[in-house]
């Protein structure tokens, strides 16, 4: 409802340029009018705050602030034996189960809902369907819930009778595709209890955003996809193939009910209220202004420090020492094509600090796929910030959310043994946060913001005009920097990935003096 | 007993009962809302314009409740509209105006009824605007405009007429181009006709403290000084300056300052105007307009080639010509005084 809808900015910024007199002001006022023309209209980022507000005011009671955001000091309190802290943040702060939905809905990705029943899940999934535009029983009748009988034509569509009894070829056979497949969000309940065959369907849905039956292909358009689960730790009806998995882009947890907020759950009963219902029509986004809001996100500028940071972390964990006798096979990837338990490669102790080694907290690495997601939320997070530039805030509260499902925890590390870290075998959020302020403090520790003649080198690269003579103190560079690294007793996986690019590099320059040498 | 509602109001109702429900279910959840005064609402401000839009077109009566309800649910809670309303001429322009107007409201209740809010809303917090002449120029133009781009245009004049002076130029624009049956009617010249618009559009054109209506007389006697205006007040009061202001011509406007705050003035013979700006404008600021004017310690004023003394600013502390109007300050008022030839 329109009145609902804040109309002070949500996030205020510093003041930009004058505006201007506008004879169209005589229309604006406290009645909201779609026809005051286009300066009338708010930002995308703007009004993407606007419905975060409306959602946490008056649709989904989820009073917390879990995703913290700091301008400033923020004050902390202790509680229990654990001394777990309670942070009061100092800037605009959000709920992870709000938020990244809505950041889903925008980027067109697709996001799991996870957590026990009845705590609005599906409502929160009908709601970004209502903001995409699409009526409520429109919404309501595409979702696709997830049961054991679940085949492949409830999930696409079916042949046409007439054509299969008449059809001659594939080709004469028509498909009644189901409709949700034309929509651009996408809601599938329970997905841990599709059964598997038609897990693999929708795999293909997910993946590659088409559907195929009998010889036909049905392309869907870009989609944001909203998965729930009860228990998303194999609780279903059945196991979730990984592939599957490995689709899910970001993992929100429903948080519990506050009782202490039972009087507004008291008053939406007397009321009768269904707040998707009611969506007030000034934060119902068009298919235009979801793709220009995407656009938007994709210009935020991840800086270099910041992006330096992000690859310095992700070096952490695919790096494995026992698991090749070459340089490049040092990784889990290997070790898990091998079928080896990670237990037994483990038992062969290099004698290195394991609970220093972030790698060891980890059985894998993560995806170029899944970096790509990271950095696509992170921008989101930023933008919807009313930032044009992400913050290390931004990496530090989201990273996490996108981490979720992929990188799996070995339980059995000594970290986890460490005084107050086994809280972090289960609240995963947390514990990739930590695994993300400790590689933080390494990078801090090694003060590569200032120093960091690996990436000096990558930045130097290039052989255009490069002369024979600067061409080889180039290779000599490289070698003694190598040598240096190669100085350090321990390896670990951001010096294995520094080490591999420059061999890159070295081997970059060799073939160039090889052309040069060659060159008539 | 309050009178039962119509066969059209009650079917409308009954098709949206469930949305209108969770609007109002919604609304009281952050806002002092009354179910029985809003009940009320529906039935003294909502159901005749249902019931107007529903005789013109009956299949329109759904989407005009629906839209109504929202719309006052959303002001009813800003207390922008219905009992509790700050400014009443909201209130009054919504209940006569939009049943009058049932062709435009079937075509888009949405649009014309925030078009009526918002126009009664910016006179009804202008000083000095009469938000009553802009409802009853309506009332007369209204039912004759074909859509709502033309209610719009005809509203912006009529607006001019009513005081808001910042509007001037697109106001006299679009009444020459407006059907000149209509325009000289939101401009309150009923009795002009048609063809004789145009001339007394130029001559209030030529001169903006010279009104349509004194155009129509002819032209005036030998020009004169005139105090032709006040506009703004003490913040205290509900004006704009925590104290008394100073004015400055700046980029050919004249401009008022007080607290590090500074405003544009508009003015005309219909109106006087303060804009507020986020910043000082640009430009140095002039000694004088395009013509030499002043006003000196006792009063005493030159402007546009007269001279003229006005007791009213003895002292004056600063003084400000965009080439028409001299606006001046003194010591001891937080108001501007307005200066023009007559």
């Amino acid at each position: 409802m329109e009145h609902r809808v804040s109309e002070a900015p949500t996030n205020p910024h510093p003041a930009g340029e004058q505006p201007r007199f506008d004879v169209a002001d005589l229309y604006r006022g406290p009645a909201a009018d779609a026809q005051a023309g286009p300066a009338a209209a708010v930002p995308l980022d703007e009004k993407l705050r606007q419905a975060y507000l409306w959602i946490v005011n008056y649709a989904v009671i989820s009073p917390y602030y879990d995703l913290e955001f700091n301008d400033g000091p923020a004050a902390s309190y202790a509680f229990g034996d654990s001394q777990t802290r309670l942070t009061l943040p100092s800037a605009q702060s959000y709920s992870s189960f709000v938020l990244l939905p809505l950041l889903n809905l925008m980027v067109r990705r697709r996001c799991l809902l996870v957590g026990g029943p009845g705590r609005g899940k599906t409502a929160s999934a009908i709601l970004m369907g209502v903001l995409a535009g699409y009526p409520l029983r429109e919404v309501k009748r595409a979702i696709q819930h997830g049961q054991p009988q679940m085949t492949l034509a409830d999930l696409l569509g079916n042949p046409l009778p007439a054509d299969l009894v008449g059809a001659e070829s594939m080709e004469q056979i028509r498909i009644a595709w189901r409709r949700w497949l034309s929509m651009r969000v996408k809601i599938i309940d329970e997905y841990n209890r599709i059964p598997t065959r038609t897990q693999s369907a929708l795999l293909t849905l997910m993946a590659d955003n088409y559907a195929e039956m009998l010889d036909h292909v049905y392309e869907c358009p870009e989609a944001a996809w909203y998965l729930t689960a009860n228990d998303d730790a194999g609780g279903g009806t059945y196991q979730v193939i990984e592939a599957l998995r490995d689709r899910i882009d970001v993992v929100v947890k429903a948080l519990h009910f506050n009782p202490r907020f039972l009087g507004d759950l008291l008053a939406r009963i007397e009321e009768g209220f269904h707040p998707e219902a009611a969506v007030p029509p000034q934060i119902v986004f068009t298919e235009a202004e979801i793709d220009r809001a995407n656009a938007e996100i994709l210009t935020v500028a991840l800086p270099k420090p910041l992006r330096r940071r992000l690859e310095f972390f992700a070096s952490q964990f695919e790096f494995f020492e026992g698991a090749g006798a070459q340089f490049e096979y040092m990784t889990k990837d290997t070790l898990k094509l091998s079928g080896v338990d990670l237990r037994t490669v483990l038992a062969q102790d290099t004698g290195k600090d394991r609970v220093k080694d972030l790698g060891s907290q980890t059985r894998n690495g993560f995806s170029v796929r899944t970096l790509m997601t990271a950095l696509v939320f992170v921008k989101a997070t930023a933008w919807f910030r009313g930032n044009r530039e992400v913050q290390l805030q931004d990496l530090r509260q989201v990273v996490p959310f996108v981490l979720h499902d992929k990188l799996a925890p070995h339980h059995d590390s000594p970290f986890f043994e460490q005084p107050g870290n086994a809280v972090l075998r289960v609240d995963r959020i947390s514990w990739i946060r930590r695994l993300f302020d400790l590689s933080c403090a390494e990078y801090d520790r090694l003060d590569l913001d200032r120093s960091d003649p690996v990436g000096a080198l990558s930045e130097e690269f290039t052989v255009v005009g490069v002369t024979e003579r600067e061409a080889r103190a180039r290779l000599v560079k490289i070698e003694r920097l190598l040598a240096d690294l190669a100085k350090g007793r321990k390896l670990y996986g951001h010096l294995h990935d520094d080490a591999l690019k420059l061999k890159y590099l070295h081997q970059r320059y060799s073939n160039y003096l090889r052309w040069l040498a060659t060159r008539p | 007993m309050a009178e039962a509602l119509s066969p059209a109001v009650q079917g409308a109702l009954a098709a949206h009962r469930q949305r209108c429900n969770d609007l109002f279910a919604a609304a009281r959840r952050g806002a002092d809302l009354d179910p029985a005064a809003f009940q009320a609402w529906v039935r003294e401000g909502i159901a005749p314009a249902v019931d107007a839009a529903a005789a013109r077109r009956p299949a329109a009566a759904g989407a005009v409740l629906a839209a109504l309800f929202e719309r006052s649910l959303e002001l009813v809670a800003q207390r922008v509209l219905g009992a509790g309303a700050r400014e009443p001429f909201v209130t009054e322009g919504w209940l006569r105006l939009l049943p009058a107007l049932p062709a435009l409201l079937a075509d888009d209740p949405g649009a014309l009824s925030a078009a009526v809010v918002n126009v009664l809303h910016r006179l009804a917090t202008t000083e000095g605007a009469q938000p009553q002449e802009w409802i009853a120029a309506m009332l007369r133009a209204g039912p004759g405009c074909a859509d709502q781009a033309a209610f719009r245009d005809l509203g912006l004049v009529a607006a001019w007429r009513a005081g808001l002076a910042q509007y001037r130029d697109e106001a006299l624009s679009l009444a020459r181009r407006a059907d000149p049956r209509l325009a000289r009617i939101a401009l309150g010249l009923d009795g002009v006709a048609p063809e004789a618009l145009a001339g007394l559009l130029e001559a209030a054109a030529a001169d903006p403290w010279r009104s349509l209506e004194e155009a129509r007389e002819g032209p005036w006697g030998e020009p004169r000084l005139a105090l032709v205006g006040r506009v703004g007040a003490f913040s205290g009061f509900g004006g704009q300056f925590p104290a008394p202001p100073l004015v400055e011509t700046r980029g050919g406007a004249v401009h008022a300052r007080c607290g590090g705050r500074w405003w544009r003035l508009c003015a005309d013979c219909y109106g006087a105007v303060l804009l507020r700006r986020d910043a000082a404008p640009a430009g140095a600021p002039a000694a004088a307009g395009r013509e030499a004017s002043s006003v000196d310690a006792s009063g005493a004023v030159r402007h546009r080639g007269l001279d003229a003394a006005f007791q009213e600013l003895g002292g004056a502390t600063s003084c400000a010509s965009d080439g028409v109007t001299l606006a001046a300050t003194i010591a001891t008022s937080h108001a501007i005084y307005l200066v023009a030839r007559r």
